[in-house]
């Protein structure tokens, strides 16, 4: 780092006067924003403080799912207990998610357009390093306890073009810079929901929807936040940990290979996911449930959901499921074993 | 030949009317020092009057050939004691002359005088009295010395207080072959003394010349007008740099006859003498023993002559140059020429030089550079490294030395690093104490500066500028290194008075204090 040359005529105009105060370590830039937070409630035992972090969150990043800013801070536990978080740090550029050019298109956005989402993670501070700590693997164990994720709540930053509050755009950050959003809970589609593209199967999503948009929240919103302890809960110091939830396994087979927007042509036998939207004569082989999975069948009896899920230890105790589900045209015959005679 | 008071530059004429007393047959020498640090009460006690005696008769004995039992010599004594000397010196001279011998008296005084005597402690003694004493011995040639003169306040003077221009009249009939009378100072002028020399600067040089220095045409052999014209040139050039008047010695003379008079033979060797050769074109002082020794003798850099006869044993010679001075011990063996070898003394210049007040430069100047390291000003920063450049001015007690300090420093904190920048310009001043080789320095200073910070951030952090004030103390050593080069190393306790902000956004005018450690090269010039 050089001092620039613009900065000299004011380092000489200083040269008499006490311009600015120096900074020392404590410093940690100007405030960008400040998230405002409410502790109410706490069912485990706490230790006399709890520390509060900001972590930005890329679940479609090759390696790290995690982006940790420890722009934390000490809660003192006595509840209930507000606190405030200035946020002086921009998201890390791997934390930033880049529309498609098909997002692109249909929002008529700047190509730059990027945002990044993040929340809090409350925590005790095990090894008194003031910062939460966060390991690679389901192997390896965070010297700090996490105490509560308010997952629901999130803080969204954007460069770029807003998307409208309408239509799927409801689903995306609606201002440029900071934005605090509460996020709608998800739940499972039903059969008649599910519909592939041609070509494809799994790439469409059958995996739960948020029942509403999410919901833009004012600067000063405070969020409510319960301390729980669950165990599940020291996932999230896990960098490989997609979060709570079901996801679904095309999802995470994206990420973990990489694959953008379905681009991988797949009509091989050995695909596991069939996704050829460029040929239309493929077609997909039917989904049938396995044997003993619990079937929910649409009224008329051509369409049928069902999930099967399982913990990916490689993602830290993500919940990974197959939302599996077919539906037959009016002029299709019944397929054999199909489940909803 | 009618007797005529001379100035040095009609000194050629008297050297061609002196007469060859060393070439005659056999020529007894008498001599009657006498030294007295003591005046009238209202005179200031001298301080080297005696021992300018003692060194003189130590000269005439051993290399004038001025037999032992021919020197009188009368310290602190009356002008009873001098004159009862001085009787008794004519009888003997009396007596060999009667014998068909030949003999020379040497008269030498150094104490107080005013226009009219000399002052032996509460005594007097008329210069006339004197004058006739001499006068009437029966010696072919007399020579009388007279250090002495008037009062004066600085570089302890000779004499207590003002008088009349000084002059001691001889009889311009001398009743033999000739009398050389040769004062210290002329009239109106003060005879002086100098510490450093601890003699008298007439009998001071007057001495040198007669062990080697005033030989100016090599013969080995001293005659009086090389003694006198050594002691003339000298002690003007020594005295017109003190604070007291201009000392011109004079020389006055009644000759018949031609000739030189052959005072001391240096050359001629004796087993118990020893000869220093030194090289040409340098200015050396030579001292018994060590650095504090006592003065023996001076040679000029610009006399022909470049030995010295020294009586065995150790010296310490001092040597000035127009920049430098070497020093350095040597020992002078008896029988045996030793040479004197630059390269074998030390040399001191610049501001040890200065320091050691030698009078040949009154100020060094140097350029330093260096690196330094402080410690952090705040908790949790890492070292301030840079460099300085300082410009150095050495005085004989005190170095002055403004400097320009640079220092830069990293913190890597949390999603943000830190680069910290420190500018100062500073003054310091030191004592210095040259031991050895080594120099240690102790001072202090103060200084402004320009703290700096810049941040590398996702996010936003301008640069930030303020001034600081600065007060310092500092210990340094250091060493030559070369001709010019030397280097130091310091250690600095420093004060920052400056503007702080802390984790809350307060601002307060605070203070940090940090450690500063430099090493620097540094070049004389």
């Amino acid at each position: 780092m050089h001092v620039r040359w613009k900065t000299v005529p004011v380092m000489l105009l200083c040269g008499g006067i006490a311009c600015d105060a120096q900074t020392d370590r404590s410093y940690r830039g100007e405030v960008l924003a400040t998230i405002h937070g409410r502790i109410t409630k706490a069912d485990v035992p706490t230790p006399p403080e709890v520390r509060v972090a900001l972590a930005w969150y890329q679940p479609q990043a090759s390696s790290s799912q995690w982006h940790l800013v420890t722009q934390d801070q000490g809660v003192r536990a006595q509840f209930p207990a507000s606190f405030t978080l200035d946020v002086t740090v921009l998201p890390p550029e791997s934390a930033f998610t880049h529309p498609s050019m098909h997002t692109i298109q249909t929002f008529n956005l700047d190509p730059n357009t990027r945002w990044a989402s993040g929340f809090l993670v409350v925590y005790e501070d095990g090894n008194g390093n003031q910062s939460l700590d966060i390991v690679s693997s389901a192997d390896q164990t965070s010297p700090d306890r996490i105490l509560a994720v308010p997952f629901d709540y999130n803080i969204e930053y954007l460069e770029g073009t807003p998307f409208p509050n309408t239509g799927l755009g409801k689903y995306f950050p609606h201002s440029v810079g900071f934005q605090l959003v509460r996020l709608a809970p998800n739940q499972d589609q039903r059969p008649e929901d599910c519909e592939d593209p041609v070509g494809t199967h799994y790439y469409t999503a059958c995996d739960p929807v948020p029942v509403g948009p999410q919901e833009d929240l004012a600067a000063s919103t405070e969020i409510p936040i319960e301390l729980t302890g669950s165990p599940e809960l020291q996932h999230y110091a896990c960098d490989r940990y997609f979060g709570a939830g079901e996801w679904a396994d095309w999802f995470v087979y994206e990420t973990k290979n990489n694959i953008r927007d379905g681009s991988e042509l797949c009509d091989r036998p050995d695909c596991p996911f069939c996704d050829n939207l460029l040929d239309d004569s493929m077609r997909c082989p039917i989904d049938l449930p396995p044997s003993g999975a619990p079937v929910t069948c649409s009224q008329d009896r051509r369409a049928y959901v069902y999930k099967t899920c399982q913990m990916d230890a490689s993602l830290c105790g993500t919940t990974v499921c197959h939302f599996g589900h077919w539906g037959l045209a009016s002029t299709d015959p019944i397929p054999a074993g199909w489940p909803c005679l | 030949m009618s007797p005529h008071r001379l100035t040095v530059t009609l000194l050629p004429v008297a050297a061609l009317a002196v007469f060859e007393v060393a070439a005659q047959a056999r020529v007894e020498r008498y001599a009657v020092l006498v030294g007295n640090n003591h005046g009238t009460a209202q005179e200031t006690p001298l301080r080297y009057a005696e021992d300018d005696a003692v060194r003189l008769k130590d000269v005439l004995e051993q290399l004038g050939g001025f037999p032992a039992e021919n020197l009188v010599l009368i310290r602190n004594g009356s002008a009873d004691s001098l004159t009862r000397a001085l009787i008794a010196t004519n009888d003997r001279i009396r007596a060999t002359t009667s014998g068909g011998g030949r003999a020379v008296l040497f008269v030498y005084y150094s104490g107080h005088a005013d226009a009219e005597a000399l002052h032996l402690g509460a005594s007097r003694l008329e210069l006339r009295e004197l004058e006739q004493l001499v006068r009437g011995s029966a010696a072919g040639f007399r020579i009388l010395v007279l250090d002495a003169c008037r009062s004066g306040r600085l570089t302890h003077v000779k004499g207590g207080k003002l008088a009349p221009p000084f002059d001691v009249e001889l009889e311009r009939t001398l009743a033999s072959e000739g009398t050389v009378f040769l004062t210290a100072s002329a009239a109106g002028e003060d005879a002086q003394e100098s510490d450093e020399l601890a003699a008298s600067f007439f009998t001071h040089y007057f001495v040198s010349g007669l062990l080697g220095a005033a030989d100016q045409d090599e013969n080995g052999a001293v005659t009086l007008d090389e003694a006198y014209r050594y002691a003339y040139e000298n002690t003007l050039r020594s005295s017109s740099r003190t604070a007291g008047n201009v000392q011109h010695p004079t020389f006055e003379y009644d000759l018949r006859g031609q000739g030189t008079v052959v005072v001391t033979m240096p050359e001629r060797g004796r087993p118990d003498r020893a000869t220093l050769s030194f090289p040409p074109g340098r200015f050396f002082l030579v001292l018994q023993g060590d650095a504090d020794g006592r003065v023996v003798a001076e040679l000029g850099a610009r006399e022909r002559t470049r030995r010295l006869s020294v009586r065995p044993g150790r010296y310490f010679l001092r040597s000035r140059g127009p920049t430098s001075l070497l020093e350095g011990t040597v020992t002078a063996s008896a029988g045996r020429e030793t040479l004197i070898d630059e390269s074998r003394l030390v040399r001191v210049e610049y501001g040890r030089l200065v320091r050691k007040g030698e009078g040949i430069r009154r100020v060094a100047h140097g350029l330093e550079v260096g690196y330094q390291v402080r410690t952090p000003l705040y908790e949790g920063a890492f070292l301030c490294q840079g460099g300085f450049v300082g410009y150095v001015l050495e005085l004989a007690a005190l170095s002055i030395e403004p400097r320009l300090a640079f220092c830069r420093d990293t913190i890597d904190g949390v999603n943000i690093a830190t680069t910290a920048y420190d500018a100062d310009l500073e003054l310091r001043l030191t004592h210095a104490w040259d031991i050895g080789r080594w120099t240690l320095s102790l001072g202090g200073g103060g200084g402004l500066g320009l703290l700096y910070e810049t941040f590398v951030i996702r996010g936003k952090a301008p640069d930030r500028a303020s001034a600081a004030a600065q007060l310092a103390g500092e210990i340094g050593v250091g060493r030559d290194l070369a001709r010019h080069l030397y280097w130091q190393c310091r250690a600095e306790g420093l004060l920052f008075l400056f503007d702080r902000q802390d984790a809350e956004g307060r601002v307060t005018f605070g203070s940090a204090l940090a450690v500063r450690g430099s090493l620097g090269l540094g070049w004389h010039f």
